[in-house]
């Protein structure tokens, strides 16, 4: 186990998107993943993973949500309070990194799904990976949006969206990561590179 | 609760491998972590010094527990300082690897705020007639000596008189009453010596305080009654053994087990250490990581109980899961401390009780 490189993710498709995006590339499996509850566990567990012993990288993968300037806020504030008083405004659209200020703190990389600029999470961004011009998921967001009753809240749509898509492919009910590997979802496409790049950026 | 902390906070300055370590927040239980070498051995040294306004017998038995006195005392406190190489073992206590007596930045342990607290320093310096000690006119009146102040009080201990207590040092010495401060130090499993147990037990045995120690004994072996020791202290040594329900005779501790021995060292010395220092190495050293949170806890309930502060030392991630699992039931915050070697010094970190459980529960590495 790599104990120099950690990634903070919300939750276990997360983990698994990341594991898929990296497949083939030379940074597979060399930093360590952990999820346990969405941003608050984050924000939560951000201050004490900063100072992981001997820890050189440290990444995070949040959600911008409704909201992706107080979600940056936020993060912004805890590296503050632990000397990082070298992160911008907002954040790249590439993926920010911020270089460690202090001897013995990680270089530090920050991904706001889906791609550093708009609302939304992480299904948000593996829609971005169905093939172009797929006939099928225009009409499952068409669907779920003639629902008769909806039981999920309004920000779950995009969620919504995505797994009903997937019930519809050649093994229904796969989850987001092997959806990637099984190749429904092309992890080639320009919004899947500018992620991948990113983390090779930061664990490269 | 009401009783402040003997040190709040903690600086060391120019002792072994720190330059300046300063730890901004100390707490009752203070569980100490960090690599081969990052100085947790040389804090508990650093403390033992504090507590005991650097006595000569806590200094020699410093460098004799490092094997830095390896040769005659002659040859290794009175070597002409200026020699290269060949210099005093008392140079080893300094930082920076020093070569020459006239070139040592004075040593300093205390508080970081020192209003209230008194700190120690100890530096270099040159024994004048003075000085001297008039009892023993075989002693030169010039040479090198070290100066020692506590809190604004001052004195001289020449090198030479180092010598002549380590010739005159028999192998048994109540080594518990040099200190000014209470201290016990309880060092790793297995290294008792000149029969230091049995001197902790005659402290205490026939007291309240040995009831506390059986009781910490039972979370291990609940079938033990009462302790005592037997033997010849020259001989074979004064054993501890117990009387359990299930033997007629008293069995030596040892026989149940190394941590049941672990245990009654650890609650003798933490009794033996009201109102000052418990310094113990390696905590977790022969306990099975499931009785580690129940040890704890009773070093946390004593600790609280008779106003004593704790220093451990750990390189176990069980002992830091069971250090979190009893502190989360504390009233008063335990901390753990990271020391990390950067350059040439030595850096802290300090971990409060929510930040060890996130640590714990999220498996991110801290020690």
């Amino acid at each position: 186990m790599n104990r120099e490189a950690l990634l903070l993710v919300e939750g276990k498709d997360d983990e698994r998107v990341v594991d898929a995006i990296t497949r083939g590339t030379q940074i597979h499996s060399t930093f360590e993943i952990r999820w346990a509850d969405g941003f608050s566990w984050i924000t939560l567990t951000l201050q004490t993973a900063l100072r992981t012993t001997g820890l050189q990288r440290l990444g995070v993968v949040a959600d911008a949500d409704t909201d992706l300037a107080a979600r940056w806020m936020s993060l912004r504030n805890i590296l503050a309070s632990r000397g990082y008083a070298n992160v911008p405004e907002s954040p790249d659209p590439k993926g920010t990194i911020i270089a460690s200020p202090v001897p013995l703190r990680p270089r530090v990389g920050i991904w706001l799904m889906p791609d550093n600029c708009l609302p939304g999470m992480l299904e948000d961004f593996t829609a971005l990976l169905v093939p172009p011009g797929d006939p099928l998921f225009v009409y499952a967001r068409d669907c779920v949006r003639g629902l008769p009753h909806v039981r999920f809240p309004r920000s779950h749509i995009p969620k919504a969206d995505i797994h009903t898509w997937l019930a519809w492919q050649e093994e229904p009910g796969k989850p987001l990561g092997t959806a990637i590997t099984a190749r429904f979802l092309d992890a080639a496409l320009p919004p899947a590179q500018a992620f991948r790049q990113w983390l090779v950026r930061l664990f490269g | 609760m009401s009783d402040k902390l003997k040190l709040p906070s903690l600086w060391i300055k120019g002792f072994r491998c720190f330059g300046s370590l300063k730890i901004e927040r100390l707490g009752r239980v203070n569980l100490i972590v960090g690599k081969n070498n990052s100085g947790k051995s040389s804090l508990l040294e650093a403390l033992r010094l504090y507590a005991s306004e650097a006595h000569p017998l806590v200094l020699l038995e410093i460098l004799e527990s490092r094997n830095e006195m390896a040769e005659p005392p002659e040859e290794v406190l009175l070597r002409k300082v200026d020699e290269p190489i060949r210099v005093p073992a008392v140079l080893h206590l300094f930082h920076g690897y020093p070569q020459a007596f006239g070139e040592l930045a004075p040593i300093e342990v205390g508080p970081i705020e020192a209003d209230r607290i008194p700190s120690l320093v100890i530096a270099a310096t040159e024994q004048t007639a003075e000085h001297g000690h008039r009892r023993q006119n075989s002693l030169q009146s010039r040479g090198p000596a070290l100066r020692i102040d506590f809190g604004g009080r001052e004195r001289i201990l020449p090198l030479e008189e180092l010598v002549e207590l380590l010739n005159r040092r028999r192998f048994y010495y109540d080594s518990e009453a040099v200190f000014r401060l209470p201290c016990v130090s309880l060092g790793r499993a297995g290294t008792d010596r000149f029969n230091k147990v049995a001197r902790l037990w005659d402290r205490v045995a026939l007291t309240e305080k040995e009831s506390l120690v059986e009781e910490g004994l039972r979370i291990l072996s609940p079938e033990i009654e009462r302790v005592s020791f037997v033997g010849e202290e020259k001989l074979t040594g004064r054993i501890p053994v117990a009387r359990t329900a299930r033997s007629p005779k008293p069995v030596p501790l040892g026989n149940l087990g190394g941590g049941v021995n672990r245990v009654f060292e650890l609650m003798l010395s933490t009794v033996n250490a009201e109102g000052g220092l418990l310094l113990v190495d390696e905590f977790e050293d022969d306990l099975h990581y499931s009785v580690q949170p129940q040890i704890w806890q009773k070093v946390f309930h004593l600790a609280e109980n008779l106003n004593i502060q704790v220093f451990a030392t750990t390189h176990s991630w069980d002992c830091v899961k069971a250090f979190q699992d009893a502190a989360a039931s504390q009233q008063q915050e335990p901390v753990l401390i990271r020391l990390t070697r950067l350059d040439d010094d030595v850096v802290a970190d300090i971990f409060e009780q929510r930040e060890i459980t996130i640590a714990t529960q999220n498996e991110i590495e801290i020690r």
